[in-house]
């Protein structure tokens, strides 16, 4: 995988964004269609020079190197993605204080590599100065399916 | 008005008062502090603690803490690279990277310094102001407004870095979010696919928190580092305060910069620091350091936001007319304390006005010793492990991040665009105009209609629009310029 | 030793701040069957903190606690989004009927209501308004469009420019009162200013000539420009009186009302579609600008009791004197008052509301309203 292969990618995934919200833009009513209609045309047109500029380097073998991406890192991006993106799921489901202890707790023993005795403190901690100031300053907390 | 001026001081000098306006430093300082709360939610907390006083108490409480929140925010931009609060995203370009040298406190010393005289000048423009803001307010009509969000657009163009097309298209990206939700003027709602959240359009805080914080926390996480890459923590903050001293023109330029740009309600006051931060590097010599760590990176946004809130006190005050949502919620403030906004501030509430000049220089001034003094401390976050660190602030973002609608959606856009913000920082594209971008979409586009409805063409022939127009074009050929002199100087110095 | 100096500091704000939160619950006391003995009443609030209802329901707080009968610590949750549109929907679809929600509601939150909007899912008829804060609207221009009075306005010697927000919103009484006068020709509205704020700074900028404004904002900010000579009112909106006819503006007994001017153009009352919904709209909009309410099927004990409470609180002598800045010269509207209002609110016709649905369809191009 090299980086200019995944540059490519996002620049034509925003290409077709770009052109799908000049559609939409195309069907608002009249006045509210202006801005966003004409604003997609420029950029539209901006990112096909993109687009252009960056298979002409391909083309003529201008990279380098550091292009390549290492296994190792794609590797280490996604799961700290997965990571977070599993405590937003968490969160959904079964709210923010359940979710956020666990999401702590299993971060704290599997990645930080905690001993449990002091992963489970330490979430402890952390809940109550949530709560805390969660009462203070009049916070709220997503709940999730299950309503807590 | 000197005879109100010297008695409105001894009233705020009052202990009791005094009292108060650390509360509300302290209160100011740890929303700051928090990434993802901001103004309104400081004064939100506050609110409630006002009934039953006197204006002048009151007002020591909530200007105090309006006037530091700005102060605080320095803290995570600089240690975290995580912004503040929206008035803090312009000190992220250059005071992160001195944090990654482990020049952390050195970065707060300046800021924090450039913080206090902003703030003070934010506080003499708004005294100035008492005598003339209402004529002058009435200079500033929907071409007017325009005109200026224009000008805010084109420092896009400076923080495009190397690669002008890319800037572009990222403020053009960020406006067409920025059209996201409803129309001006028109019962139109965009891009919301009939979710209802989405008819107000994004959060301004769950879209920087996501676009900037969150990749760093991921790229922290995946290089195992500390913050500070050297894992010392270098610098100092007096020598941090001496930039600053040395940089004084610059300060006292980006106060009135700011202080100027937040008098103007309707702009998003949460442009002042990158306009602070592109004109400075328009118009400085050897800007190429901009972005690695340039010390007056730090020091003209860091001036700039402090004095933007005496600035927007200028219509709050005057005329009820609320510049930002911290703003408009010190106005709900105001009318607790039985105290009306509009022309009587000069009249009858003279005494009040005067005092809240007060309390915004003094608040500014103790506050920013405070965090001077804390700097050193708290710097100290930079030097913790990413693995031990990161998921607590993960914790305390998605927290801030909720608090801007309370909605699913504020959580689940703060993950989206953090993981588009983290590919556009991998794949070489500057996040900052896509910024800049949202946040002047809807005024651009606001004031563009009603000028045109108001005036069909005949509106770009007026004077002050004409005027702003020639200081846009200016500043785009001093960036030229610049860049055309700093590429030489490069070239020479490659040769020898 | 900074170290310390810096935890004892913290310490100190902490147990202040929990210090003085503590004492927001006070010790219940009362006969055995108060219905808010010992509980606690959460006010929703469909805004973000620091505007006009927000200030307003926040000032009622601590009255609330004093004079409702057991009580209840009273506490306001902000819901803002959605034009207001979201917390209200919140209330009626997810809040338990219990008596132990209220919602506060604005002209804002009843407008999307009333014109139809079909993200709305809360049906205000079907609510127990249990105080309603009476709010006008004036309707003024500047002395250089050579207008002197209402009836002017069909034939007026210069362009008329209207500043306004959006077809959706408290504009919509204004465009019902142009359509019964018949002046929607003759003046240009534009729309997009973002509230009545800018609408009214750009009227003192010289780029509007004409605006309008809540009572309340009229009094402090344009009577002013009134007395210097730099406004002129034409008329007010008025309110709706128990008969449900529009009567004058109690804030402003000598500025003519919509209807006078009619009667001076036309000869003759007004009637007709237009004309119904014009009332239906001013007795919601500015009969009840503000309003507290609780869900129809709350138990009836709460209601009762929430509006004796209420009742004696706006006659607490401190309340008044503090609620000037808020209410400006209108009094809550209260026991037979509130009464007459809601029975105006209830015997709205739903062909009423359609009109209007219709009407700014194909008026003003609104989408997104009942069909």
């Amino acid at each position: 995988m090299t980086k200019s292969a995944l540059s490519i990618a996002f620049s034509a995934g925003l290409f077709l964004v770009l052109i799908w919200m000049a559609w939409e833009a195309a069907n608002f009513q009249e006045l509210a269609s202006y801005f966003p209609f004409y604003i997609s045309l420029i950029a539209i047109v901006l990112i096909v020079v993109d687009l252009i500029t960056q298979l002409r380097k391909v083309r003529k073998k201008e990279v380098d190197d550091k292009d390549e991406i290492s296994k190792k890192e794609t590797g280490a991006v996604i799961k700290y993605i997965l990571w977070f993106v599993g405590y937003l799921l968490m969160m959904l489901l079964i709210g923010f204080l359940i979710g956020t202890s666990v999401f702590l707790l299993l971060f704290l023993l599997l990645e930080t590599k905690l001993k449990l005795i002091k992963a489970v403190p330490i979430t402890a901690l952390t809940i109550a100065v949530i709560l805390l100031l969660g009462r203070i300053m009049s916070l709220e907390w997503p709940s999730g399916m299950i309503g807590i | 008005m000197a005879a109100t001026a010297i008695e409105a001081l001894v009233t705020v000098l009052d202990p009791l008062r005094i009292m108060y306006m650390f509360f509300g430093i302290s209160v100011g300082i740890i929303i700051g502090f928090l990434p993802g709360l901001g103004g309104p939610v400081g004064m939100s907390i506050l609110l409630p603690f006002i009934f039953g006083m006197d204006p002048y108490t009151g007002m020591a409480l909530l200007i105090g803490m309006t006037a530091i929140v700005h102060t605080g925010d320095t803290f995570p931009s600089v240690l975290l690279g995580v912004p503040g609060s929206s008035g803090s995203q312009a000190t992220i370009m250059d005071g992160y990277p001195l944090a990654k040298k482990g020049e952390a406190a050195r970065a707060l010393g300046a800021a924090f310094f450039s913080s206090i005289i902003g703030g003070v000048i934010g506080a003499i423009v708004l005294f100035l102001a008492i005598p003339i803001g209402r004529p002058l307010m009435q200079a500033f009509g929907s071409p007017e407004l325009f005109m200026l969000s224009i000008l805010g657009l084109s420092m896009v163009g400076t923080l495009a870095g190397n690669s002008p097309v890319r800037g572009i298209l990222a403020g053009a990206i960020g406006m067409l979010l920025g059209t996201i939700g409803g129309a001006p003027g028109v019962a139109e709602y965009r891009y919301t696919f009939d979710w209802l959240y989405l008819t107000n359009g994004l959060p301004l805080a769950v879209f920087a928190l996501g676009l900037f914080a969150l990749p760093e926390m991921i790229d922290l996480l995946v290089k195992k580092q500390s913050i500070s890459s050297t894992g010392k923590l270098g610098g100092s903050q007096l020598q941090g305060v001496k930039d600053a001293i040395k940089n004084k023109w610059l300060i006292f330029r980006s106060g009135v910069m700011g202080a100027v740009i937040g008098f103007i309600p309707g702009l998003g006051g949460s442009v002042v620091d990158w306009i602070s931060y592109g004109t400075a590097k328009q118009t400085l010599k050897n800007t190429e350091n901009f972005g690695k760590g340039d010390i007056r990176g730090v020091i003209a946004p860091e001036g700039a936001n402090n004095a933007k809130e005496g600035g927007a006190l200028i219509p709050t005050l005057l005329f009820g007319i609320p510049g930002s949502g911290t703003t408009a919620i010190l106005l709900g403030g105001l009318i607790l304390l039985g105290v009306q906004a509009g022309p009587n501030m000069l009249e009858g509430d003279l005494p009040v006005t005067v005092s809240i000049v007060w309390t915004l220089a003094l608040a500014n001034i103790f506050g920013g010793i405070v965090c001077i003094l804390l700097a050193k401390q708290i710097s100290k976050i930079s030097m913790i492990q990413a693995d031990k660190l990161v998921p607590f602030l993960i914790i305390i973002m998605m927290m801030g991040a909720y608090q801007s609608t309370r909605h699913w959606g504020d959580l689940i856009f703060f993950i989206v665009l953090g993981l588009f913000g983290w590919a556009m920082k991998h794949l070489d594209w500057p996040r900052a105009p896509l910024l800049v971008g949202f946040v002047l979409a809807l005024p651009s586009e606001r004031y563009l209609h009603l000028s045109m409805s108001r005036y069909g063409f005949e509106w770009l022939f007026h004077p002050s629009v004409l005027a702003i127009g020639a200081v846009i074009i200016l500043l785009l050929a001093a960036g030229v310029y610049m860049r055309r002199i700093s590429n030489r100087e490069m070239q020479k110095g490659e040769k020898s | 030793m900074k170290r310390k100096t810096l935890l004892l500091l913290i310490g100190i704000i902490f147990a202040s701040i929990l210090a003085a939160c503590g004492n927001s619950d006070e010790a219940a006391g009362g006969g055995a069957d108060t219905f808010y003995e010992g509980e606690t009443l959460e006010i929703l609030i469909p805004f973000s903190a620091g505007g006009g209802t927000d200030s307003l329901f926040r000032y009622f707080q601590d009255y609330l606690n004093e004079y409702v009968d057991g009580n209840p610590s009273i506490q306001v949750e902000n819901v803002p989004g959605g034009g207001s549109v979201i917390g209200a929907n919140e209330y009626v679809d997810l809040r338990e009927p219990d008596g132990l929600t209220a919602l506060a509601t604005s002209a804002s939150t009843k407008i999307p209501f009333l014109i139809g909007q079909t993200e709305v899912t809360y049906d205000l008829r079907e609510l127990q308004p249990i105080v309603g804060m009476p709010n006008g609207v004036v309707l003024y221009t500047s002395p250089d469009s050579g207008v002197t009075n209402g009836a002017e306005l069909l034939d007026p010697p210069q362009e008329m420019v209207l500043g306004a927000t959006s077809p959706t919103g408290i504009d919509v009484m204004t465009l019902l009162a142009f359509e019964v006068l018949g002046i929607d020709d003759q003046v240009e509205i534009i729309f997009g200013y973002e509230g009545a704020g800018a609408s009214r700074q750009a009227f003192e900028q010289g780029e509007t000539n004409l605006d309008y404004q809540s009572g309340t904002s009229y009094q402090s900010n344009v009577q002013p420009l009134v007395d210097d000579g730099e406004a002129v009112p034409l008329f007010t909106y008025g309110f709706i009186n128990a008969e449900g006819e529009i009567v004058a503006d109690p804030a402003f007994p000598d500025i003519p009302t919509v209807k006078d001017v009619y009667v001076e153009v036309y000869g003759e009352e007004p009637s007709g579609e237009a004309w119904e919904a014009y009332k239906a709209f001013v007795g919601v909009a500015n009969g009840m600008h503000k309003t507290l309410w609780l869900h129809g099927d709350a138990p009836e004990s709460a209601v009762q009791a929430l509006r004796e409470g209420v009742e004696s609180a706006v006659a607490d002598e401190d309340f008044k004197k503090g609620a000037d800045e808020v209410l400006g010269n209108y009094d809550p509207l209260v026991g037979e008052d509130l009464e007459a209002s809601v029975d105006a609110l209830a015997s709205i016709e739903d062909e009423t509301l359609q009109w209007v649905s219709d009407f700014l369809r194909e008026e003003y191009n609104v989408e997104g309203l009942r069909e």
